[in-house]
Order: structure tokens, then C-alpha cells, then sequence
């Protein structure tokens, strides 16, 4: 798994917890020290939106389950005994909350992985767009690829979408992953090799213009 | 959550395995040399990957979020001692009654009074009336009754006598 502390790209820079070792802040928590607490959500909360994004696919829902599993957190960090690093536990409450979600989306919903749903429209000038500056036909080709992927990983189930985001985009060994969702490793191997069939599958003319 | 997931072959889950970069050198080597369209999954693994990882956006007003989070964890603050009021409830009660005293002073000590003027003021209205100064009229209280006792009437002429 990648450190997260040695991650600088999505690492805030000016952040005063960047040095500060995660079990200190971690204890300092579990005694109810908030600021410690604040520090932690400050050091990781662009990866835990952006993993919950990249299930999510919209980034309203991203940044509401985000604060849910931080909170979450706070309120289970009593069972915390720091026999994994505190962002493989954190991984574990933010990939249950999403999947959770997920599952009462997917059931209460319908829509989610219905394939004749049309693609969201998503504004190429959003603030989630890239920041460097592009011409308007990059941008719309920009805007057009992240709809076919927002379409693509919504045809995914709810538990093949948590394996394909966490070791395709975060990285995660297959064992971090089976604690992360609970699973053998033989269940991650398996729904990872079905979810990236469907992905190429449905991105493949995507990739190949790359 | 479903566990029961379609079991790989042993092909299957050696190419998740090279893929994902857990073969080892020598396996993976002779993975690609049995498999020869190995490396063109391989390449097309690595474009799903960066197209995936490309799109990754940025969490905005980071503070307002951890805000937000802080104000539903952090505890009720204790409920403050209770401010200490200008007029406790004794010193009301006690403002209360004395508001009382002086209202009935000034009711038994002014209006009173005039219980007993009222009948001065009776006389007054029948003299003017009468036109006689030797009329006088004056209230006697009989046992919570009122009674009008008025002096220096005439008796009333015979011929005003009822038959």
C-alpha cells in the first residue's frame, strides 16, 4: 500500500500533521483530543475522498461519505489498537460506509447500474477539472473520457467496484484489500479479473486514442 | 456482501497475478513466453490505469469539511452554571409584596377616603339641586349596605301624600 505519508501528491502542503507520527495524533484522539483528531482528517482526507469518489463517481456523495467515515472513526477509535496503520483502518471504515451506500443505492435506487442509463453530464469547467490550462477541444475530450469511466465503473456491482478502485487507482495489495472489505484474497483475484475484463471491455476505445 | 465469486482458473489467476506485478521475475518471464498476447494485457492494463488514476479530483474548502466533521464529534459543551439574574426569584417575590403594600396604601390612604367624601359630594349635588343649604346628605355603612341619610328635607305638602 502506499505510505500516505510519503505520498506528496496527495499530501497538503503546509500541512502541520505532515510530520507528526499517526499513532501519536491516533492516541491523542483516543483520549478525545479533537485538534489531534483534526490533524488526521487534515492529512487524509484527499485520499479518502478521492477513493470514495472513484466509486462514487460524483463528488457531492464523495465529500458527505468522506466526513461519515471520519466520523465513524472518531467514534470506533476506542477499538483501534494499532495492529495496522491507522490509514489501512481508516481505508477499511471509508471502503464500508461507501459500500454500505452502495449496496442501499443499488437496492433502494435501481438506477445506478442500469446500463440504459444516460451519461451525467458533467461540466468541463468544474472545479474538479483539471487546473492546467487546455484548449476547449482537450477539455471536452477531457470531459468525455471521465463520463465514459463515470458510466463504466457504475456498471460495476457495489464489491467489484471497491476491489477495482482500491488496487487499480489506490494501489492496494490483495491482502490489504481483503481486510479492507473483508474477503479472501481468492475473492479479490477473482473480482479483480472480472472488473477490469468488464472495464477494458467498455473503455477500450477510450485507451487505445491514448 | 457475496462471497461466492466464479473461481479463476489457474490461467486466470496467474495473469491477475502478473499483471498486478506479484509474479515473481523468473514466473513472470515464463508467463510471457507461454502467453504470448501477456504483454499487450499488460499494456492495455497500463492505459485502463492511467486513464482511472487520471481522474482524480481535488477535495475543496478542506476546512469547512474538517469543520463540519469537528462540530458533530466534539462533545455538547456543559451546560453553562446558570447566570446569576439581576432579580432572583426571591427578590421578585419579595418586589411582589411590597408593590402590594404600597398599592393598597394608597388604595386604604386615597380612595378610601372618598367612600366617606362620596357622601359630601352626594350632599353637595343635592343642596345645588334642592337649593337649600340646610340639606346635607351622608352614607352610613349598615352591614355592608349603603345607606343615603339625608337631613333638612321638608315634609312633602298634603297634597303630594299618596291616597
Amino acid at each position: 500500500m502506499n505510505n500516505p505519508e510519503s505520498n506528496t501528491s496527495n499530501g497538503e502542503p503546509g500541512n502541520p500533521a505532515e510530520g507528526a507520527n499517526d499513532l501519536d495524533l491516533v492516541a491523542s484522539a483516543q483520549r478525545g483530543d479533537t485538534v489531534a483528531f483534526d490533524a488526521l482528517i487534515t492529512k487524509y482526507r484527499q485520499r479518502c475522498f478521492v477513493m470514495i469518489y472513484h466509486m462514487t463517481r460524483n463528488e457531492e456523495d464523495a465529500w458527505d461519505l468522506a466526513q461519515d467515515g471520519f466520523v465513524k472513526a472518531w467514534k470506533s477509535l476506542a477499538n483501534f489498537r494499532g495492529q495496522s496503520g491507522f490509514y489501512t483502518w481508516l481505508y477499511r471504515i471509508m471502503t464500508n460506509v461507501t459500500l454500505d451506500w452502495l449496496r442501499r443505492k443499488h437496492i433502494h435506487g435501481g438506477q445506478e447500474f442500469d446500463d440504459t442509463i444516460g451519461l451525467r453530464r458533467i461540466d468541463p469547467a468544474a472545479a474538479t477539472a483539471p487546473k492546467a490550462v487546455m484548449e476547449p477541444a482537450e477539455r471536452i475530450a477531457d470531459a468525455e473520457i471521465r463520463q465514459r469511466i463515470d458510466a463504466a465503473i457504475e456498471k460495476l456491482s457495489p464489491e467489484h467496484r471497491a476491489v477495482a478502485v482500491l488496487r487499480e487507482i489506490e494501489g492496494l495489495d490483495y491482502q490489504e484489500i481483503a481486510d479492507a472489505i473483508g474477503c479472501s484474497i481468492g475473492t479479490v483475484m477473482s473480482r479483480l479479473f472480472y472488473a477490469r475484463k468488464k472495464l477494458q471491455s467498455l473503455l477500450q476505445d477510450v485507451y487505445e486514442q491514448l | 456482501m457475496n462471497n461466492s465469486e466464479p473461481t479463476l482458473t489457474q490461467s486466470q489467476e496467474k495473469l491477475t497475478a502478473y499483471l498486478d506485478g506479484t509474479l515473481s521475475p523468473a514466473d513472470a518471464a515464463a508467463f510471457e513466453k507461454a502467453n504470448p498476447e501477456a504483454l499487450v494485457e499488460r499494456r492495455q492494463h497500463e492505459r485502463l490505469q492511467t486513464i482511472l488514476r487520471k481522474q482524480a479530483p481535488t477535495l475543496g474548502h478542506g476546512d469547512f469539511f474538517n469543520h463540519q466533521i469537528l462540530r458533530e464529534i466534539r462533545p455538547e459543551p456543559a451546560a453553562a452554571p446558570a447566570k446569576r439574574t439581576f432579580f432572583p426569584l426571591w427578590r421578585l417575590a419579595f418586589a411582589a409584596a411590597a408593590c402590594l403594600l404600597v398599592a393598597s396604601g394608597i388604595y386604604f390612604g386615597a380612595v378610601g377616603p372618598q367612600k366617606n367624601g362620596s357622601g359630601e359630594y352626594f350632599a353637595q349635588v343635592l343642596s345645588v339641586k334642592a337649593g337649600d343649604e340646610n340639606i346635607s346628605a351622608h352614607i352610613i355603612d349598615a352591614g355592608g349596605m349603603a345607606v343615603v341619610w339625608i337631613d333638612g328635607l321638608d315634609s312633602l305638602p298634603n297634597n303630594y301624600v299618596l291616597e
